[in-house]
């Protein structure tokens, strides 16, 4: 279960910080304004961190298991 | 699968949040800062002239700060609200929105003023909307009626109002000869002039110093009733270099016939890199409003004023002098700061020029072209004693939390500058200076900006009746 909230935040906040991103290039200062993007750079690195040990963890389970 | 659709969901809902934050479809939008990070109201500028407050909030310690708001659209008005605590002993603090980069003039409106709110309980008191009349005497049972027949201008004092009160000369009789004002001013002046029976006439001669690429177009604007009504203007000389090269001495003229008798202003826009040699003219009654920036060329001068304050800035080292006001003396012993001097007199004396003189009055280059048409005004300086009555566009500031007090102002915007999408604003707090070493200081909390402008659907529907 933690698994797969772990992958679908990692696939949100990656959208989220390309749509941003995007955003911000063409209308500079629509979401600084109101938020600070490096907090979701932050968050979206934790999560993959996260999600980058879990799967090592399977994989590693995978490698055993065969 | 819920979980993937409510995520994707609520991204769609921030971006739309954030498009139509941005867009304002309904005209309007509220932005709020505290002035701790920049985002799209910027930070309270230049830096050394606030400190960061103990509890939050910036210290004020130095006038005026500056602060820029970023908006995605154009707007119409703007509500601006200050919350703020005044520590020090200066009684105006003022907010303002710039309205012309060219002279870096602020449209400015009171956010508090502590000799109306001192005088208010002491005179008699009328208010009708946001006017207020404070009166020495009551003469008046009415604003209306004080509007409709005021007394002479004299007797007034004027604060973020004007009063359609005809400022006349008695006997007043057109000159045969014409007036030569050779002191020559760098940058944009402005003076006033008064007409009677006679055509408006004068001509400026002028040289670009070359010492900056910018362009120096030269625009001369006319004022009757503060409403434009004639300009003229002439592009840069062409000479793109900031090589210190002067051009050639050029003039412009000014005329226009078959003007009623009153009061004009004429403003003089440039760049600082223009020098007026010499203004040339039919009329004989000229005023000059400060600030002033004579040039190192003139030499032992005098200058005729009814300003019961002056200052002055030293912006050459020629201009490092002492200055004669009245029987005071005002020692300028340091370039580019500003020294200020209260006292009685009608005439300032200067060994050199290089320097740029303001004053809470009117200044001319003779005796016989002074004439003060303008209203006394309410600043730190002013003297109840020479006024009857005080008309004022102005709402004292109300009391916030912990000693806080929030000040309101609004401000037209279709005169306002903008630039990469930003306004530029000012909250001034005249007479508070860093250098002075006094601990007096304006907490600023924080700011909070109201704009209004069309809606979508209006704009829509104007583009609809354009195309038809």
């Amino acid at each position: 279960m933690i698994r797969i909230i772990i992958k679908e935040f990692f696939y949100v906040l990656t959208g989220a910080l390309a749509v941003f991103s995007l955003l911000e290039l063409i209308f500079p200062g629509i979401v600084i304004s109101h938020f600070n993007l490096n907090r979701l750079l932050i968050l979206w690195a934790a999560d993959a961190i996260l999600w980058l040990g879990i799967k090592s963890e399977n994989y590693g389970q995978k490698k055993e298991n065969s | 699968m819920k979980l993937r659709i409510s995520l994707w969901t609520l991204l769609g809902l921030a971006v739309f949040y954030f498009i139509f934050y941005a867009v304002s479809p309904f005209g309007k939008t509220v932005y709020e800062s505290d002035f701790s990070s920049a985002g799209m109201i910027g930070k309270l500028t230049p830096e050394e002239r606030r400190e960061a407050g103990a509890y939050g909030g910036w210290r004020m310690i130095g006038d005026p700060l500056y602060f820029s708001i970023r908006t995605f659209r154009g707007f119409d008005r703007a509500a601006v609200e200050l919350e703020y605590e005044n520590k020090s002993e200066k009684p105006i603090i003022e907010i303002g929105v710039l309205a012309d980069k060219t002279v870096w003039r602020y449209q400015l409106k009171p956010a508090e003023n502590a000799v109306i709110d001192r005088l208010a309980s002491k005179w008699t008191a009328l208010r009708k909307g946001s006017l207020l009349l404070l009166q020495k005497r009551k003469e008046y049972e009415s604003i209306d009626d004080f509007i409709a027949n005021p007394p002479e201008l004299s007797r007034i004092a004027l604060y973020d109002t004007e009063l359609n009160s005809e400022f006349t000369i008695g006997n007043y009789a057109p000159s045969a000869s014409k007036t030569e004002i050779g002191r020559p001013l760098r940058g944009n002046y402005e003076f006033y002039v008064y007409l009677k029976n006679e055509p408006l006439d004068f001509e400026f001669s002028f040289f670009d110093l070359n010492q900056n690429k910018d362009p120096d177009p030269v625009e001369i604007n006319l004022y009757y009733r503060d409403q434009p009504i004639d300009s003229v203007r002439v592009e840069d000389d062409g000479i793109a270099e900031d090589g210190g090269i002067s051009s050639a001495p050029r003039k412009i003229s000014l005329k226009a016939a078959s003007l009623p008798e009153g009061v004009y202003k004429i403003e003089f826009k440039t760049g600082n890199d223009v020098i007026t040699e010499k203004i040339i003219s039919n009329q004989k009654r000229i005023s000059f409003r400060g600030p002033l920036w004579l040039t190192e060329d003139n030499e032992n001068f005098e200058i005729r004023t009814d300003s019961s304050a002056i200052s002055v800035n030293a912006v050459h080292p020629a201009g490092r002098q002492v200055v004669k006001f009245g029987t005071a003396e005002l020692d300028v012993d340091e370039t580019y700061r500003q020294f200020n001097l209260s006292a009685i007199g009608d005439t300032i004396g200067f060994e050199r020029g290089g320097v740029i003189l303001s004053g809470d009055g009117v200044f001319s280059f003779d005796r016989e072209s002074f004439f003060d048409p303008e209203a006394k005004k309410i600043d730190s300086n002013f003297n109840s004693d020479s006024v009857d009555f005080i008309l004022a566009n102005y709402r004292s500031p109300e009391e916030a939390n912990g000693g806080f007090k929030t000040a309101r102002a609004e401000f037209e915007l279709k005169q306002a500058y903008r630039e990469d999408g930003a306004y530029g604003f000012i909250i001034s707090a005249p007479g508070l200076k860093v250098e002075d070493g006094t601990e007096d200081y304006i907490i600023i909390k924080s700011v909070r900006v109201e704009f209004y402008g069309r809606s979508l659907w209006a704009k829509i529907k104007s583009m609809i009746d354009n195309r038809l």
